[in-house]
């Protein structure tokens, strides 16, 4: 299936400004609009333990206004051309997206850059804002998985910044003060930090002309002062048990990775599909549908800038069926590094992956956020470009050589949330 | 209002739409819907039951679902691994699907298998294996998902709205999945009986988005499912629709949350009544329009009581249901209430301003590309013209509807549907002493 690739035609422009700005392209004559995109390079993965939240609150903030677009006018004035924009912020990265009719996509540049330069932050607002993202955390913590992932992430951590979420800890929240949020702004808020993503039906010459007219003049405030997380060893297991007014008992259990560039990544994406894709994955076939020890399991390769974690998440009827689940697991393990993985279930896995790199391709908006993300997790689009490639290549010694490297138990981690 | 705004405002121009169905059937009632789009090498294959959960027979809730289920579970010729190992061999999807008003199978395929997955489909929907073990094994499993789903307050919210919103007897009483007690009474027999009532190309539509050649399409079509004989199909008999007769108040107490889960409900008319359109666009200016939404300026921007707040529509084949929702720290509840009527009633008595107006026409006007840029909101378009009998010009209908709205219209509108009596039910872990004391009917439910 893989030749089937070459018949569909991927391109993708990139070009940068004087100032830094980095520029992504996807044109789609296809479709009627353009995703406008703009990326920052900040997310909790830049945060200090003090400051856990600040660049999903500035994500909210920056919807307040700016010197020429004063208070909501920027989302009323794309609502008022038909389009949609929102807003996400991740451990790498804040993106601020709109769809909007080809015709009008210059408008959102227009207004990107003043968003860029011009943010007015109110301290009044702020407080309020405040409030808002204070209700955002309270909504997470009252469902299960929010404290079990959070006590997860915990442990999975005791350094590195990954441990934070990236709304940030309650008491974080409330101390965050005004001035905390402009230096914030200030110091990412750059286009030598700055990507922008324009996919859809756009021509290359007309788009890079629109940035550089309202993108161009923009000078950089100053460098962004690189940082290099680390964390400790995780020297053996680790483990929490949180209790709560659950249904149904929960579990997380993981092993720690490798970073996304690591040549491991491709068979820990393969292996993540023969355990956990779907109704015919092992791990479905065998906890739920033969073996009824599970009402849910999910998971996969969580691989992230420096490093990653494959995770199991089960969900059972009670605590006994749970912990039989998690040692059945354990087993298939083993079974993978044992016995021959045949040769048409792999097949089956890298058809569906390559499948599934043209079903992406169907919304403009996808494809941009596919092509930022990578371009800020690994320095460059290309990655996602190559992963056909890569995932056609990985032979079957691989996925049985990531298990024995990675799924021992001095590597493990687990938090285990039981009903009160 | 910024200048650019102002001038957009000002150029305001119903624009053409294109959105070119192909429609088609064949002699036995089988309805083909279509869009051809090949800027890439897949199609989007549905096939559409007019057989939803409001169909389910009272006490058998969810009896719809497992059914559309169970199909996806083997045919006579496969097991349910060798169905889907079929079509992921292939590099496609399956999945099964029920809502309210229908029931759906999808294949997501490369456009080479499109000939080999509507065999499949027919296979699918012509020869089910219903066999006992896997009824019993699906019938766990979305027992086991319903159980996951009660640790969340929204789900508690949604279920018991809409048990007590709507009159006994009603087909949007309850979730599409029933209830762990409704599925325990349904047997294999039921499915059956469900299949042979409702299964019948009558009562089917395909609906295909993505590239395909056409003539080649209505042959195969033809060819499969011409055989299939017409069988007349059990129509939804309803006694009694939905009518809030005082205000009332549920509060259905959950220990260990720390916010208040709100919503009101309405009287909603049918999906396609003519009341819609400007319905919408009253609810855009109201609560729709995200944060620039009466609602989301004042709750969310002015107040910082909630981050999620809003208002919404469903629009069903028969008369549904309004809603305001929000989530807010369990101290602001009254406060949060008091607000959202305190708008509802502005809205009602004051009406819409002509600046509201215009900018809702603007944003439809140009939101129509926006909403269907990927096969699979072209397929949903198609999937809701098709249910609720919308007509294939619809789009451009809607436009020129919108266009022809006036205040007065929605003010008129606004009146009629924002009624003094409404249903409000709270999940939350509140005290009944520290909630303001009201003039309505209360209910305090421990959970």
């Amino acid at each position: 299936m893989y030749f089937l690739l070459f018949l569909f035609n991927f391109f993708v422009y990139k070009d940068s400004l004087d100032n830094g700005l980095k520029i992504l392209i996807y044109p789609d004559t296809n479709s009627e609009i353009v995703s406008c995109q703009i990326w920052y390079k900040v997310g909790s993965y830049y945060e200090p333990e003090n400051l856990t939240g600040i660049s999903h609150l500035l994500e909210h903030m920056a919807f307040k206004g700016s010197k020429n677009f004063p208070k909501n006018s920027y989302s009323e004035t794309i609502r008022a051309l038909g389009g949609i924009d929102n807003a996400f912020t991740s451990e790498l990265y804040t993106c601020y997206w709109a769809d909007i009719g080809k015709d009008y996509y210059e408008i959102v540049l227009k207004m990107e850059a003043d968003r860029m330069v011009n943010l007015v932050l109110d301290e009044k607002e702020f407080e309020t804002e405040k409030k808002v993202v204070m209700e955002e955390r309270r909504l997470r913590e009252n469902t299960p998985y929010s404290p079990l992932w959070e006590s997860f992430g915990l442990i999975s951590y005791f350094l590195h910044p990954y441990r934070q979420p990236v709304i940030g800890w309650m008491p974080v929240l409330e101390n965050l003060t005004y001035e905390d949020l402009v230096n914030w702004y200030k110091n990412y808020y750059q286009p030598n930090n700055a990507l922008i993503v324009l996919c859809g039906n756009v021509k290359i010459n007309e788009a890079i002309k629109k940035i550089k007219k309202y993108f161009g003049k923009i000078k950089p405030r100053g460098n962004i002062k690189e940082i290099k997380p680390f964390d400790l060893p995780i020297a053996g297991e680790r483990k929490i048990i949180l209790k709560r007014e659950v249904k149904t008992p929960m579990m997380i259990f993981g092993y720690k990775t490798c970073s996304i560039k690591d040549k491991d990544f491709y068979p820990l994406e393969v292996l993540e599909k023969i355990l956990l894709w779907g109704k015919t994955s092992r791990l479905y076939q065998k906890l739920i549908s033969q073996k009824n020890l599970l009402i849910s399991i999910s998971g996969g390769s969580d691989i992230q800038k420096d490093t990653g974690i494959f995770y199991f998440f089960l969900v059972a009827e009670d605590t006994n069926k749970l912990f039989l689940a998690e040692k059945e697991i354990e087993k298939e393990l083993e079974n993978l590094i044992s016995e021959k993985i045949k040769e048409e279930e792999l097949r089956k896995i890298k058809n569906r992956l390559l499948a599934e790199y043209i079903f992406q391709k169907e919304r403009v908006r996808s494809i941009g956020f596919i092509l930022g993300s990578y371009e800020i997790a690994t320095g460059s689009y290309k990655f996602y470009e190559e992963y056909p490639k890569k995932i056609e290549e990985v032979k079957e010694e691989e996925i049985k050589e990531v298990i024995k490297k990675y799924f021992h138990k001095d590597n493990k981690i687990t938090a285990i949330l039981l009903p009160k | 209002m910024n200048i650019l705004l102002l001038f957009l405002l000002l150029n305001l121009k119903e624009p053409q739409i294109k959105f070119p169905i192909i429609f088609d059937s064949l002699e036995n009632g089988l309805k083909i819907y279509g869009y051809r789009d090949n800027k890439l090498p897949m199609v989007r294959l549905r096939v559409i039951i007019r057989a939803g959960s409001s169909y389910d027979p009272i006490g058998k809730e969810g009896l719809a679902n497992l059914v559309v289920n169970m199909l996806l579970r083997g045919t006579k010729k496969r097991s349910y691994e060798e169905l889907y190992n079929f079509v992921e061999n292939l590099g496609g999807r399956l999945e099964g699907y029920c809502d309210y008003d229908f029931s759906q199978i999808e294949i997501v395929t490369l456009s080479r298998y499109l000939d080999t997955m509507i065999i499949l489909l027919k296979e699918i929907l012509t020869m089910p294996k219903f066999a006992e073990e896997d009824f019993i094994k699906l019938k766990r499993e979305i027992i086991g998902r319903i159980k996951i789903s009660e640790n969340f307050p929204t789900y508690i919210l949604e279920k018991e709205f809409q048990k007590n919103f709507y009159p006994k007897d009603y087909p949007y009483r309850h979730l599409p999945e029933g209830e762990i007690t409704s599925l325990e009474k349904i047997e294999i027999r039921d499915i059956k009986n469900f299949y042979e009532a409702y299964y019948h190309p009558n009562n089917y539509f395909f609906i295909l988005v993505g590239d395909f050649l056409l003539e080649r399409l209505k042959e195969k079509m033809k060819e499969l499912f011409s055989n299939l004989p017409r069988k007349e199909i059990p129509r939804l008999k309803i006694e009694s629709f939905p009518k809030i007769e005082k205000k009332k108040m549920i509060v259905i107490k959950k220990k260990e949350i720390n916010q208040s889960y709100i919503l009101l409900g309405f009287e909603a008319p049918s999906g396609n009544n003519l009341d819609v359109i400007p319905l919408r666009v009253m609810n855009f200016i109201f609560g729709g329009g995200a944060l620039n939404s009466r609602l989301g300026k004042l709750i969310r921007e002015k107040e910082g009581l909630a981050y999620d707040v809003g208002s919404y529509f469903t629009r069903r084949y028969f008369p549904s249901h309004f809603i305001c929702e929000m989530q807010t720290e369990i101290k602001n509840t009254d406060y949060a209430i008091d607000l959202i009527i305190e708008e509802l009633k502005k809205l009602k008595e004051k009406g819409i301003n002509k600046d509201e107006l215009i900018q809702a026409k603007r944003f439809y006007f140009g939101n129509i590309p926006i909403s269907i840029d990927s096969y699979s909101d072209k397929a949903n378009i198609i999937r809701e013209i098709a249910i609720l009998e919308l007509g294939l010009d619809y789009l451009s209908r809607l436009l020129t509807e919108i266009n022809k709205l006036t205040c007065e219209k929605i003010n008129e509108i606004a009146k009629r549907y924002i009624k003094d009596n409404f249903l409000l039910i709270i999940v939350s872990n509140i005290e009944k002493e520290n909630l303001k004391i009201r003039d309505w009917e209360t209910e305090f439910i421990e959970k």
